[in-house]
């Protein structure tokens, strides 16, 4: 698993850590990762994005679903005064649940887990960005009922973490509409859902109700609360429209961010095409297969260096032995003393290089030579 | 070089616009808050939780706020979250009175405790009938013994059983044929015991075993807490080895999945294996759970008895409380351990989960203190 964060800093990609984390898992007990996804029917997903994009999930205005339910309950009171305005936000809560749980969905790529929703009839799913990873992986997608079906990754925008999928399998899936982020207010009232921690069999879609604390072009946040396996799920106004996917999370309980919908409006014939674009890690850089935290942390009295936290199975660090609670204290000579400086040292260097690390294991200290491999 | 410069820049650049300027115009919101947890939604709910707030006390364990408590009987019969209470146990009232409480009953799979007041005339919480429980997106308050809820939430899924937490004893196996002991973690149960490197487990709990993935499996399926017994071969000696399992996370090996799940606010210890419990989205603090979780009829649906993580928070269902409150009235439950919190103190000299937990709570109501801030320098390589 080449996995990594893609926000460094405080905030935390949330598919990522669910796959860290079920690995480790893996790590201890042996237990063999997903079913292979190889052997879904290999149907390339790439031209004609425009005629292919369904009219109902088209960022057009006129979607051609006039067909589905109007609202039946419309907040006009974003903070209600009386039992009445709690009713109708409950109603309308509701009511968008209803909505979105057949819609939303988990996603399986290569052992990391993610959210989804579906957009269309015939199966196109917006989800985050960095669920997706690449254009063109096959995917396994789950329903609440625990029913699969296969995928394909399709686009990426790494710097707004916006992807889609299509399933391949024919079908009439369950579907939410596209609203539009643009248009959102302070304090109206949003549900999210997805499957947070991960898919669990007896658990459909889990949903939480909040507020819009704020929107701008790159992102809305809300006090609906999302934690890894969340990611890419769907934030969904109180008609059952989605307005935003989720992405990534910060300290305060405040801080959940979702990509919003309009992003996905404006780029559209590109996410179906299959293009990637944008971000500052794109994959086929050099990888180690570790996350690391810099040490010593306030109050502690280590060595410096860089602290391993997880290693991932199959990767150079793992074929090499490299364990959790190592600390990397050198790298080629050069001395390591914070993830930065472990991170300027790898993007130095080229895939295929085999370099040198000293690490402290224990009171031993230890070099270790690594192969790096191609970040996926 | 380059690229890594753009992406610490990338990243700073997004700290700093999504962490400063949105809210200045906010009005009544300012970062860190909970809108939907606003004195005016809040406000909103006064009248449905009246009832349920003059039936909430404040439980206070050795001087600190431990959980509340939610008044059962009018004669003085309080229920509870059992494993945060440590000794002395005391009931403050609404009206600012103080009253010793014994722990009279004990339900572990609820994780639930009866407290006894010497007290009369007490307002009791006013039950839900509805033997469906709530309904997922059902708007929820939580109680508490002043005028407003606490917090609001929603009810997140139907209502389910939360399995328990795998069992953790801390060892690394070479390989995956005979349990060989290559690796020991530092604090972890396996180091408590007494098990070292290159001993060869023969037995666990009086059974053969000759698997490392087998034996895995078999710690996995037991729980934190509990003992087992191990037969192990080093060398020219047979050793009977007895470890208590903890949770993975509690000796600094949490999971990415823990961690994030920690951001944004203390976690109830106990947060595992229930039979059945609503799971609803409401912020929580541990120190929240134990009191009555109210609907918009102004009926109590459950007891929170956990904050499970960062989007979720645990209500035994009424009817299963209800059904409980006899039996833990009677005394036929007495707890016959010393409370969770003070057998640690008594046995071990170390500061317990529950210790752990009030200090994190001390340290929540201030400002973090540093080196409990999540790891903001964490990342993959």
């Amino acid at each position: 698993m080449k996995t990594r964060l893609n926000y460094p800093g405080r905030l935390f990609g949330l598919l990522l850590a669910v796959a860290a984390a079920v690995l480790s898992v893996l790590h201890l007990a042996t237990i063999v990762a997903e079913e292979n996804p190889q052997t879904a029917a290999p149907q390339a997903i790439t031209a004609s994005a425009s005629s292919t994009v369904p009219a109902s999930a088209a960022p057009a205005e006129g979607s051609g679903k006039s067909t589905a339910a109007k609202p039946l309950v419309t907040i006009t009171k974003s903070t209600p005064a009386t039992v009445a305005d709690l009713q109708t936000i409950q109603a309308a809560i509701q009511q968008a649940a209803a909505k979105g749980i057949p819609a939303t969905v988990g996603i399986n790529i290569g052992g990391a887990f993610g959210s989804g929703v579906i957009v269309s009839e015939d199966g196109y799913i917006l989800t985050a960005g960095h669920v997706v990873g690449r254009p063109g992986r096959d995917a396994n997608i789950i329903f609440p009922d625990g029913k699969r079906v296969y995928a394909k990754t399709l686009g990426v925008n790494r710097d707004m973490d916006s992807g889609m999928l299509k399933i391949t399998e024919e079908g009439k899936y369950p579907f939410v509409e596209l609203g539009h982020s643009g248009d959102l207010k302070l304090g109206q009232w949003c549900v999210t859902l997805g499957h947070p921690g991960g898919f669990f069999k007896d658990r459909p879609p889990v949903l939480r109700a909040g507020r819009i604390l704020y929107t701008r072009d790159d992102a809305i946040g809300t006090d609906c609360t999302i934690v890894g396996g969340d990611s890419g799920g769907p934030l969904l106004d109180t008609s059952g429209r989605l307005i935003g996917i989720h992405s990534r999370i910060s300290d305060g309980i405040t801080d959940n961010y979702h990509v919003p919908i309009d992003t996905y409006r404006d780029t559209w014939d590109r996410l179906a095409k299959g293009e990637a674009w944008g971000g500052p890690q794109s994959p086929g850089g050099p990888l180690l297969g570790i996350n690391g935290l810099t040490v010593p942390q306030a109050g502690e009295t280590t060595t410096a260096g860089c602290k391993v936290t997880d290693v991932f199975p199959d990767t150079p660090a793992d074929d090499a032995g490299l364990a959790r609670d190592d600390i990397i204290v050198s790298f080629n000579g050069v001395s390591i003393t914070s993830l930065e400086s472990l991170q300027t040292q790898i993007a130095k260097q080229k895939i295929g290089d085999e370099i040198t690390l000293s690490i402290l294991r224990g009171d031993d200290k230890k070099e270790i030579k690594i192969k790096l491999a191609r970040r996926e | 070089m380059k690229r890594l410069q753009r992406l610490l820049l990338t990243a700073i650049a997004l700290l700093m616009l999504l962490a400063a300027p949105a809210w200045a115009q906010r009005g009544n919101w300012f970062p860190g808050s909970n809108l939907r947890d606003s004195h005016e939604v809040r406000a909103a709910f006064q009248s449905l939780v009246a009832a349920s707030d003059a039936a909430t006390v404040r439980v206070v364990c050795a001087g600190r706020d431990a959980v509340l408590g939610t008044i059962v009987g009018s004669d003085g019969w309080i229920v509870t979250k059992y494993s945060e209470l440590r000794d002395p146990v005391v009931c403050r009232f609404r009206d600012g009175r103080q009253l010793p409480a014994k722990v009279v009953g004990y339900d572990p799979a609820f994780d639930l405790a009866m407290l006894k007041v010497e007290a009369t005339g007490l307002k009791t919480v006013d039950w839900s009938d509805d033997e469906h429980g709530p309904a997922v997106g059902q708007l929820l308050a939580t109680a508490s013994p002043g005028d407003l809820p606490l917090a609001v939430g929603v009810v997140s899924v139907p209502e389910r059983a939360i399995p328990s937490r795998p069992g953790w004893l801390g060892i690394r196996f070479d390989g995956v044929s005979k349990p060989k002991i290559q690796e020991i973690m530092s604090r972890s149960p396996a180091e408590q015991a007494g098990l070292k490197v290159d001993d060869l487990i023969v037995q666990l709990n009086d059974k053969p075993v000759d698997d490392s993935g087998e034996f895995v499996e078999l710690i996995r399926k037991c729980k934190p807490g509990d003992v087992v017994h191990l037969l192990v071969d080093r060398g020219k000696d047979e050793l009977n080895i007895t470890a208590t399992l903890k949770r993975s996370d509690e000796v600094g090996m949490a999971s990415r999945s823990d961690r994030m799940n920690e951001m944004g606010g203390a976690l109830s210890y106990r947060s595992f294996s229930f039979p059945s419990v609503i799971q609803h989205d409401t912020v929580l603090r541990p120190a929240d759970c134990g009191g009555p979780l109210v609907d918009l009829s102004g009926k109590v649906v459950g007891i929170n008895i956990a904050r499970a993580g960062r989007t979720e928070s645990y209500a035994a269902p009424a009817d299963k409380v209800r059904k409980l409150l006899a039996d833990l009235e009677s005394g036929r439950l007495a707890p016959t351990d010393p409370l969770p919190g003070t057998k640690q103190a008594m046995t071990t000299g170390t500061s317990s989960p529950a210790d752990k937990q009030i200090e994190d709570k001390k340290a929540d109501d201030k400002i973090p203190s540093a080196d409990k801030k999540p790891d903001d320098k964490k990342a993959a390589s």
